[in-house]
């Protein structure tokens, strides 16, 4: 890449959604961790949700 | 809904804005190449390398804990943040070692701040492999925590002083200088604070699901 090289806004926007699209997809993988974890938390008995 | 359930949820929405922010609204930086279209880098790859420097303090401070109460816990939630830290701080490398390749012209340039990231992704290393070295729950919380803990004065000296104390460095000076000051334009400034926030407190997120994930499993192991 140059000094010449110019980067329209589609594809600044085309970045932006693959970005949002790893981001969504982290998340939504993080938030059924979160849920299984309280499952498996509940049935061992005991909460260790807290942070140390 | 409850402010911990919705919490999660801002978070997905703060990241999502920094992405926005970073590609549509920030203005790209002078002097960078692609009439300053690389300088996007920042937005993500300084905030990793800020968590990850996050996470090894943290590691440092629940290591120090686990050394003054003797909570397994403890033991548990610092290798978590050093665990996590170090997938940061090779994410903020790879991610480095790219954008130099675009402006510098090579992914490895002896830049002070790429040989001190480096030492620091070894020293954690070493801290993984120090404790699958060590069977006893105990011994090993005992030796990783003293290490650890050391880490406290290793990785701020590796992230903040050593790049600074260089005479030369290719790092651009808006983002680092020896006078520690920020020369940027403050809408640039913003989202790279907003980025910095947001991958702190998804740090903090994946600590809380590491570190309950461990406590788990050792409590499965515990009882097989």
């Amino acid at each position: 890449m140059d000094d010449a090289t110019t980067i329209s806004t589609a594809v600044k926007i085309a970045f932006a959604a693959v970005n949002f699209l790893v981001w969504t997809g982290l998340f939504l993988y993080l938030v059924r961790l979160h849920r299984k974890l309280r499952r498996l938390e509940s049935s061992a008995g005991r909460g260790t949700e807290e942070s140390p | 809904m409850s402010v911990k359930t919705l919490l999660p949820w801002l978070l997905w929405l703060w990241i999502a804005l920094v992405i926005v922010a970073a590609y549509v609204l920030a203005p790209p930086m002078a002097g960078f190449v692609g009439g300053g279209e690389s300088s996007r880098i920042l937005f993500f790859h300084v905030p990793m390398a800020w968590s990850s420097l996050v996470a090894f303090l943290a590691g440092g401070i629940w290591s120090a804990l686990y050394l003054w109460r003797r909570n397994p816990r403890h033991d548990l939630a610092a290798a978590a943040a050093v665990e996590i830290g170090l997938v940061f701080c090779v994410l903020a490398t790879v991610s480095g070692a790219i954008w130099a390749r675009v402006e510098w012209g090579a992914f490895w340039n002896w830049d002070p701040r790429q040989l001190s990231i480096t030492v620091a992704l070894v020293y954690y290393a070493a801290y993984v492999a120090l404790r699958s070295q060590v069977a006893d729950a105990e011994v090993r919380g005992r030796i990783a925590g003293a290490y650890a803990v050391l880490g406290l004065v290793v990785a701020p000296f590796l992230f903040i002083w050593a790049p600074r104390l260089a005479a030369f460095s290719l790092h651009p000076q808006p983002v680092i200088n020896e006078e520690m000051e920020v020369g940027m334009d403050p809408q640039i400034f913003a989202v790279l604070m907003a980025g910095a926030l947001g991958f702190t407190v998804l740090f903090f997120w994946l600590h809380n699901l590491a570190t309950r994930l461990a406590v788990l499993e050792e409590r499965s192991d515990a009882g097989a």
